[in-house]
């Protein structure tokens, strides 16, 4: 993402998106790809930053004030996969700048992308998996 | 009305103007055999047939090998591909089965076991409970949700267990909920074992199981009552403390491997035992219950060779790797 995108590109979480967070922590699942991901709590505040819309520089802004300026590119790297997964989308909104608290310590923020999609077609309503021949 | 089928937290009731398709609908309600005390949600279940087929589905909310389902605003809409369909009311209580008048006569008793199994899984979640296809045994404290696909041998490794004293909550189908406290809580469904006939061949009192009807056309296994075999071997509830990722493997040199899994492993596996439907709030309350359930649970993948249940010191080490 480039550093110096203008405050005009706003980018907001894809309603697919299905975010479930636990101890400040958070998975995402893109209803779409039927990939999901695990996030870090830093990772879990950039992306609400994203729920309400925002822009890249406005991003980097806020974690800096967390105490993530020396993480500026991990940052830019945590956009870049949420860009390019296209689990955050181009937003004709603006920022709707709700408060959002960092509830840990600042760390890098970490995006896990789990190795393969859930299945797309079901065995059944109940059954998920695949069968194994006899 | 008539007979009233309890299937987990639900009471169902059938009507139908064709006798012989009230029956297809009450033999699926039937294989649920576990007693739930009340209160049950009411569910009703109406059966007729129509002069044509319904459109089809396109499968924006799931897409099942022989059936589609569309969720259309609160309510959902599902076909097969015999053009057996099913609409349910906003609020999932009353479901319409339709069979076309032309098909009557071979209907395929799997795509009404697919609707009814789309009702009650839907009330289920409705309810609070996520379905999990995992089998789960338990002994004491200890109680494990063992994952495998569709003939990957949770019934046999359940089996091989109760003999040596665990118990079980079933083989196939469970229900998950985030009970007192925010602690996963499981729940059975049915005590019944969908039983391979070549278990006889390490269990030899499940007798001759050739001599029943097959559990369905797309298998060799038939449908057994636990407790028929094993006595006092069947369990309702219990809260899960571990996560057994299982995997045959006929060639392995060993006949016991196990080795820990990673909290996201655990997730992962997990996740791909339940059906998240295409459909925001509904997968955001199945990822409520299954991710923190996840997290509570410690891992283990279990690689088992082709002679391990003729191997008592491989199953007294699994047994310890459970506990």
């Amino acid at each position: 993402m480039p550093e110096d995108a203008p405050q005009a590109n706003m980018l907001s979480l894809r309603p697919d998106v299905v975010v479930t967070v636990l101890e400040h922590e958070a998975v995402l699942l893109d209803l779409e790809t039927k990939y999901f991901y695990s996030v870090n709590p830093s990772g879990w505040a950039i992306v609400q930053l994203f729920e309400n819309g925002a822009s890249a520089e406005q991003v980097y802004a806020r974690c800096a004030a967390w105490g993530g300026d020396a993480d500026r590119a991990a940052v830019g790297t945590f956009i870049d996969v949420l860009v390019q997964d296209r689990l955050v989308a181009p937003s004709a909104d603006g920022s709707r700048a709700v408060e959002v608290t960092l509830q840990r310590p600042w760390t890098a923020p970490v995006i896990e992308k789990h190795k393969e999609p859930l299945q797309r077609i079901m065995i059944s309503a109940f059954d998920p998996t695949l069968p194994l021949a006899e | 009305m008539g007979e009233t089928y309890v299937c987990g937290p639900l009471a169902v009731t059938v009507a139908a103007s064709h006798p012989v398709l009230k029956a297809k609908v009450c033999e699926s309600l039937d294989l649920y055999t576990v007693a739930w005390p009340p209160p049950h949600t009411p569910m009703h279940i109406r059966i007729d047939t129509v002069e044509s087929a319904a459109p089809s589905a396109r499968g924006t909310f799931l897409t099942c090998a022989r059936m589609r389902v569309d969720a259309v605003d609160a309510e959902l809409y599902a076909t097969c591909v015999s053009g057996v369909a099913i609409a349910a009311s906003s609020d999932a209580q009353r479901w319409s089965i339709t069979v076309p008048a032309a098909t009557l006569n071979g209907v395929v008793p799997e795509d009404i076991e697919d609707l009814v199994g789309l009702a009650l899984t839907t009330g289920w979640r409705r309810v609070g409970w996520v379905p999990i296809h995992a089998a789960a045994v338990v002994r004491d404290a200890d109680c494990a949700i063992l994952c495998a696909p569709s003939g990957g041998g949770k019934s046999t490794l359940t089996a091989a267990l109760i003999r040596r004293g665990w118990r079980t909550l079933g083989d196939d189908k469970l229900l998950l909920r985030l009970g007192v406290g925010g602690q996963p809580e499981l729940a059975a469904l049915l005590h019944t074992f969908n039983l391979h006939p070549q278990t006889r061949e390490w269990f030899p009192e499940v007798g001759d199981l050739e001599r029943l009807p097959r559990y369905s056309a797309w298998t060799e296994k038939r449908k057994v009552r636990i407790e028929a075999i094993w006595p006092a071997s069947a369990q309702s509830h219990a809260r899960p403390t571990r996560l057994v990722q299982l995997v045959r493997n006929a060639n392995a040199a060993a006949e016991l491997q196990v080795s820990p899994m990673g909290g996201q492993d655990v997730l992962d596996i997990l996740l791909r035992q339940t059906v998240i439907p295409t459909h925001r709030k509904t997968a955001a309350a199945v990822l409520a219950s299954v991710v923190p359930t996840a997290r509570s649970l410690t891992g283990i993948r279990v690689e088992i060779g082709g002679r391990i249940f003729h191997d008592p010191r491989a199953l007294a080490e699994l047994e310890a790797a459970l506990a």
